[in-house]
């Protein structure tokens, strides 16, 4: 069986505009969610994790992204750009897969205030799939995942068993969500967002809050110093409610099983969870946990960071658990400070140094779906202990 | 080697079960509500459920009704290990535009929770596995065109994983009036009556009769 590393890695989200930003910020226990008293034209207030403008220009002119492309657009392209520079492949290689991971790409052009300057068909994910060919001449169009809040999850499942295959040598996976007044309102007709930055696991938790952004990463099948490795991983669906959890998270355990199993059934050190802060996933999630005896693993949500960024989510947070993994430090879940899930979780509540070797990485999301993936640094990594 | 051991296709006003028309809706012009609807009283189908989705739901779900009803072995294969691999081009964006007219109307403006949540492709993947009970592996996937290589390629690698027993795969899409469903029953089992190996090219070649 062929390993598969992820050996670069680009984040953009209203914490920074790279990886290495990311990481500071999340040590010193910044969070990137602000009060915003309105958003386009809906009065709010609203608290949001928006990607600062002045930022997004600055990272687009590093890495030559024009403003002709959509907002949505330039999250891939300049991350995308970003992951190449440092792992000099070449996205144009037969070898190369490109996946782009979204809930719903360019929906904010569904406001034809919007979309004036952009032609009606961009809306359509699949019509992305070409401008992003083109921005870096691919031989084939990216494969396309649109499956809600795992579909980063899913996307890096997808590039590792492409990769495992042998069908290719190098998988370019990005995931990327636009905050759009599309989504904020659905969110909040579902009465699903918190007035407050969100507050995964907590007692007080009101919902969540809505982020943006892009995580991008290159996996290969080529060990790089400091690559982590993806075991395996599983996705399962509850068969339950299209937009609520199952009580007892049967479809979470499930995930988790199977990727446990296909990983080689390892010892877990860290859980970086979904951890929305709604009720019901949270309680969802503990309920899983318990169920399967991991419920003091160390585990965190990164969404009181960057809040839920979607179709981001599971790049972002796969990212994140990554850099916590290489420095040895279990950063603390923002927004917790006392239980508030129906059993108890080992919730990291201080940023400490420690030891993670392997790291279990779950997401859940509407039609009832749930991902796992099982994170490995290798044995000898102390080596790296200064990188 | 997967094999495709039996196949669903609704196209127009049509209904197909391998390779055999057991439905054509007399208004070859109706809306996909009035066929869905007309489709749901033919097959005598019993499912409150059903009334609740989106066109993209139904049309998916009566694609997988009919589907399974031609599989002898469905209730003999576990549920967990049945995978649901669907694709389309337009994603979920018939309901999109109807749940944005929600949020734009200036005098009533109501944003509708119920339209909302199939503002989603994968829903429809969800909505099937609440009826049939399945939990395994399953992927939503984007495509202008029917990507028979990709849909086989990765069908496959979950085959290879022993992730899945059986899979539905196909491409399930709905926008602008425009209805086209096509769902394969994929399984291990050679030697069926009337299996095909499951390949990019018996895959394309079955998109390409029944268009």
């Amino acid at each position: 069986m062929k390993g598969v590393y992820i050996i670069a890695d680009h984040m953009l989200s209203a914490l920074g505009t790279d990886s290495a930003a990311h990481y500071e910020r999340l040590c010193s226990g910044e969070t990137g969610i602000r009060t915003y008293d309105k958003w386009e034209d809906l009065s709010g207030p609203f608290c949001l994790a928006a990607v600062p403008d002045d930022q997004l220009e600055a990272a687009c002119t590093r890495y030559h992204i024009p403003a002709s492309y959509t907002r949505f657009e330039r999250f891939l392209l300049l991350s995308m750009q970003a992951v190449i520079q440092e792992s000099g492949i070449d996205p144009s290689s037969p070898d190369t897969v490109t996946i782009l991971s979204s809930t719903k790409g360019n929906i904010d052009l569904i406001n034809p205030a919007t979309a004036e300057r952009f032609p009606n068909a961009r809306i359509n994910l699949s019509e992305t799939a070409h401008t992003v060919q083109s921005h870096f001449g691919l031989l084939q169009p990216p494969v396309i995942v649109s499956n809600a809040c795992i579909s980063g999850v899913m996307a890096l499942l997808m590039g590792a068993r492409l990769i495992r295959s042998g069908q290719y040598r190098h998988a370019i996976v990005s995931g990327a969500d636009v905050i759009s007044d599309f989504i904020l309102t659905g969110f909040e007709s579902l009465k699903a967002v918190s007035p407050e930055p969100c507050r995964p696991y907590d007692a007080d938790r009101q919902g969540i809050s809505l982020g943006e952004g892009c995580g991008t990463v290159v996996l290969s099948a080529d060990k790089h110093p400091g690559s982590i490795a993806i075991l395996g991983g599983s996705i399962s669906n509850d068969a339950n409610h299209i937009s609520g959890p199952s009580r007892t998270g049967s479809g979470l355990q499930q995930a988790v099983r199977q990727a446990l199993s296909a990983s080689g059934n390892p010892r877990i050190d860290y859980i970086n969870a979904h951890g929305t802060a709604t009720a019901y996933n949270d309680d969802m999630e503990a309920e899983a946990f318990h169920a399967l005896g991991m419920q003091s693993i160390p585990l965190n949500s990164f969404k009181g960071y960057w809040g839920h960024t979607l179709g981001a989510a599971g790049m972002l947070e796969t990212i994140a658990a990554c850099w916590s993994m290489r420095r040895h430090k279990l950063i603390s879940s923002a927004g917790y400070a006392k239980n508030g899930v129906s059993k108890p979780l080992n919730i990291i509540t201080q940023t400490q140094d420690a030891d993670i070797r392997t790291c279990l990485k779950t997401a859940s999301g509407f039609g009832g779906c749930n991902g796992a993936l099982v994170l490995q640094k290798e044995e000898d990594y102390a080596g790296h202990r200064a990188l | 080697m997967p094999v495709i051991a039996h196949y669903s296709l609704i196209k127009d006003d049509a209904l197909v079960v391998d390779g055999r028309a057991t439905y054509r809706h007399e208004d070859k012009e109706a809306g996909v509500g009035a066929f869905a609807s007309a489709l749901y009283k033919h097959m005598e189908l019993s499912y409150l459920k059903f009334f609740k989705m989106d066109n993209l739901s139904k049309l998916g779900f009566l694609a997988a009704e009919a589907l399974l009803k031609a599989v002898p072995d469905f209730a003999d294969t576990p549920k967990d290990k049945t995978g649901l691999f669907l694709m389309n081009a337009h994603s979920s964006l018939d309901t999109d535009e109807r749940y944005y007219e929600t949020v734009a109307n200036d005098e009533n403006n109501f944003p509708s929770p119920a339209l909302f949540v199939y503002t989603l492709p994968n829903i429809v993947i969800g909505e099937i596995c609440i009826r049939h009970k399945i939990t395994g592996e399953h992927a939503f996937l984007l495509s202008e065109q029917p990507d028979a290589t990709l849909l086989c390629n990765y069908v496959r690698n979950v085959f290879d994983e022993n992730a899945v027993d059986a899979a539905i795969a196909g491409w399930v899409e709905y926008y602008g009036d425009k209805r086209h469903a096509l769902l394969m029953w994929v399984n291990r089992q050679p030697g069926q009556v009337g299996a095909t190996e499951f390949t990019p090219a018996t895959i394309q070649q079955l998109w390409t009769i029944h268009s």
